[in-house]
């Protein structure tokens, strides 16, 4: 009885808080703890400047995200902890609970990844995947603090590629975009050149006005040009052939999310793995 | 005696010089105006008087002695007005007395073979070629700051240079091979039809006055950059002209300067029938034959005004065409400024293509 009334009480609390929230236009997380390092794996300088970025991005996309370590999931199996410490700690943007982290137990030596609410579309099965394969190797050789700035980088990247509605998926992918960056700031860097040096040499220009003359076109005696003889015979024809490149058709749907339930309601999507 | 002409005011006796801007012989001190004509008249009349045996020896004597040893190539004149000595280099044609301001001909150096045969009086006068400096000093971004105040000008001299004028008759025979391009799709390939053509032009034209200026001390770049001169204006050529001026004589001869002027014609007969081959992607030339054939060589004096300047100890140069205004002269750059505009313009079109270029992908 007494438990029923504190989640009671809590949800009113909660229902207060985020009526607060809608009245004043802000959507915010109830947990500004972005870095929970309970396994103690960070220096304090380091847990300043992840929570600080954390925090930047979280604020930008209204999108929770967070980063966790504990001694142990104390028996549960990492996902189900993972998914309810989140929920117990009040993390997450809007009554969707929106926000994705990162939690890792250090006993069973598995970390897990879990979304709730629209980090749920902006994180599909492949952008965890992608998290995953990029961040296992960090954590196994126990360099978390990398691991953890590249979670923050990644999770910034798919942020914003999700608010623009087009969530890296299996048609949408993360090293495409890579690659297309790396074409756009080459070309970016090869325009700046071009211009930089037709301005030199606009600029440079201006400053010479002495040139010798190699031609004398302002002095032909007037109708004095006469064409006298004008041939022009066709030789003989030549035929090349190149084949045309078939655009591979892209598009089509991507792998999308899957989700399970979540404790507090609603769904959530996750994916777990060992170090 | 008279190695040198000077001219004198009928009126007042005092040196009169051309005046760009009427177009005659005026005289600074009384305000009197003449014809180039006239005078020359009133000259003819003058040297008549003159011309007795007595005179021929003096001019031998006095008219230019050549100065021997070190100083060699050098002469010197006596100005007829103050008496002074005038010492000249040995081209010298035109100059004004060191000592009293008068203008001082040397009549030998344009009679006979060394007379030109036109001149093209100035028409822009020493403030106009000042006033131009400073314009031609605006907008210049790079040029250093400092330039346009610690710019001193040194020297400002009206001259007229020798050029020498050549009328040509060009012929030109050449053959290119040349290609049209004609590409379509058809089912999965995409053909492209390389038309090869051999073409063929004749004909000839035809050069007036093309100019090369006859002087070594005169840089050949700076002249041709003067250019064009305006031949309507160019008058049969009277020593009073020269009067204010300097003027040197040429230094190289006609036969020297063909060849400037030659490949002038030479590249722009080439152009001239090239640019008749139209409706080709390609066109190489194979096989090229221009015959020049050397009509009438001019010796003109063409009006230039020389302004030379000092800035941090170094001298730069500059031109102005006496008849059209056209003025040139290189300008020193200020690496700093161009270093810093051209990171500012880097950064600014590589941060515009990178928004542009995310707008395209």
């Amino acid at each position: 009885m007494k438990g029923k009334k504190r989640v009671l009480r809590g949800a009113g609390l909660w229902a207060l808080f985020f009526l607060c929230a809608a009245c004043l236009g802000l959507r915010v997380s109830a947990n500004d703890v972005k870095v929970a390092d309970e396994a103690d794996l960070l220096t304090y300088e380091e847990e300043e400047k992840l929570q600080e970025r954390l925090a930047e991005i979280a604020e930008e996309y209204q999108s929770d995200v967070v980063v966790a370590t504990v001694e142990s999931c104390g028996g549960m199996d990492v996902q189900s902890f993972t998914d309810q410490y989140y929920y117990d700690n009040g993390y997450g943007y809007g009554q969707r609970r929106d926000g994705i982290i990162l939690l890792i137990s250090m006993r069973e030596r598995r970390f897990h990844l879990a979304t709730r609410g629209s980090a749920i579309r902006s994180f599909t099965d492949y952008g965890l995947e992608v998290l995953d394969d990029s961040i296992t190797p960090y954590l196994s050789e126990g360099e978390y603090y990398k691991a953890f700035g590249t979670f923050a980088d990644l999770a910034e990247d798919f942020l914003e590629e999700a608010e623009k509605g087009t969530p890296y998926d299996t048609n949408h992918s993360y090293s495409d975009h890579m690659y297309r960056s790396l074409v756009r700031l080459m070309c970016s860097l090869g325009i700046g050149l071009v211009a930089a040096v037709i301005t030199l040499v606009v600029l440079f220009s201006r400053l010479r006005s002495v040139r010798v003359k190699y031609e004398a076109r302002d002095y032909v005696r007037d109708g004095s040009f006469r064409v006298t003889r004008a041939n022009d015979v066709f030789l003989y024809r030549t035929v090349s052939r190149t084949r045309i490149q078939q655009e591979s058709s892209g598009g089509g749907r991507g792998g999308g999310s899957t989700t399970h339930s979540a404790p507090g309601g609603g769904s959530a999507g996750g994916r777990s793995g060992s170090f | 005696m008279s190695g040198i002409l000077e001219y004198k005011c009928p009126c007042c006796g005092g040196a009169i010089r051309f005046d760009s801007a009427t177009q005659k012989m005026k005289c600074p001190y009384c305000d009197t105006e003449f014809d180039v004509d006239t005078l020359r008249q009133f000259d003819e009349e003058r040297m008549e008087e003159d011309s007795d045996p007595s005179w021929q020896e003096d001019s031998v004597a006095q008219g230019g002695d050549e100065l021997d040893g070190e100083q060699e190539g050098l002469v010197t004149y006596v100005c007829e007005s103050c008496g002074g000595e005038i010492v000249a280099e040995r081209n010298m044609a035109a100059t004004s007395c060191p000592y009293c301001g008068n203008s001082v001909i040397v009549a030998k150096q344009l009679s006979g073979m060394l007379r030109p045969d036109l001149v093209i009086p100035f028409k822009l006068d020493k403030k106009a070629a000042e006033d131009r400096l400073r314009e031609h000093l605006k907008g210049k971004i790079l040029l250093p700051s400092l330039f346009k105040s610690e710019n001193r000008i040194k020297e400002v001299r009206g001259v007229y240079a020798p050029f020498w004028l050549y009328d040509c008759d060009a012929q030109a025979d050449i053959r290119c091979r040349a290609t049209r391009l004609n590409s379509w799709r058809q089912g999965d390939y995409m053909y492209t039809e390389t038309q090869h053509y051999l073409v063929a032009r004749s004909g000839d034209i035809g050069f007036d006055k093309v100019p090369a200026d006859g002087s070594l001390k005169l840089d050949d770049a700076l002249m041709d950059s003067l250019e064009p001169y305006d031949y309507t204006d160019a008058v049969d050529f009277q020593t009073a002209y020269l009067a204010g001026y300097f003027a040197d004589k040429y230094d190289q001869s006609a036969q020297d300067c063909a060849p400037r002027a030659n490949d002038r014609i030479r590249m722009s007969t080439q152009n001239a029938f090239l640019d008749t081959i139209i409706g080709y992607a390609t066109c190489v030339p194979e096989h090229m034959n221009i015959q020049i054939k050397q009509g009438k060589i001019r010796y003109a004096l063409l009006p230039v005004w020389l302004l030379n300047t000092v800035y941090k100890g170094q001298i730069y140069t500059f031109a102005m065409n006496g008849q059209t205004g056209k003025f040139i002269g290189n300008l020193p750059a200020d690496k700093g400024k161009a270093v810093a505009i051209a990171g500012g313009v880097f950064a600014a079109a590589t941060l515009l293509a990178w928004l542009a270029l995310g707008f395209l992908l």
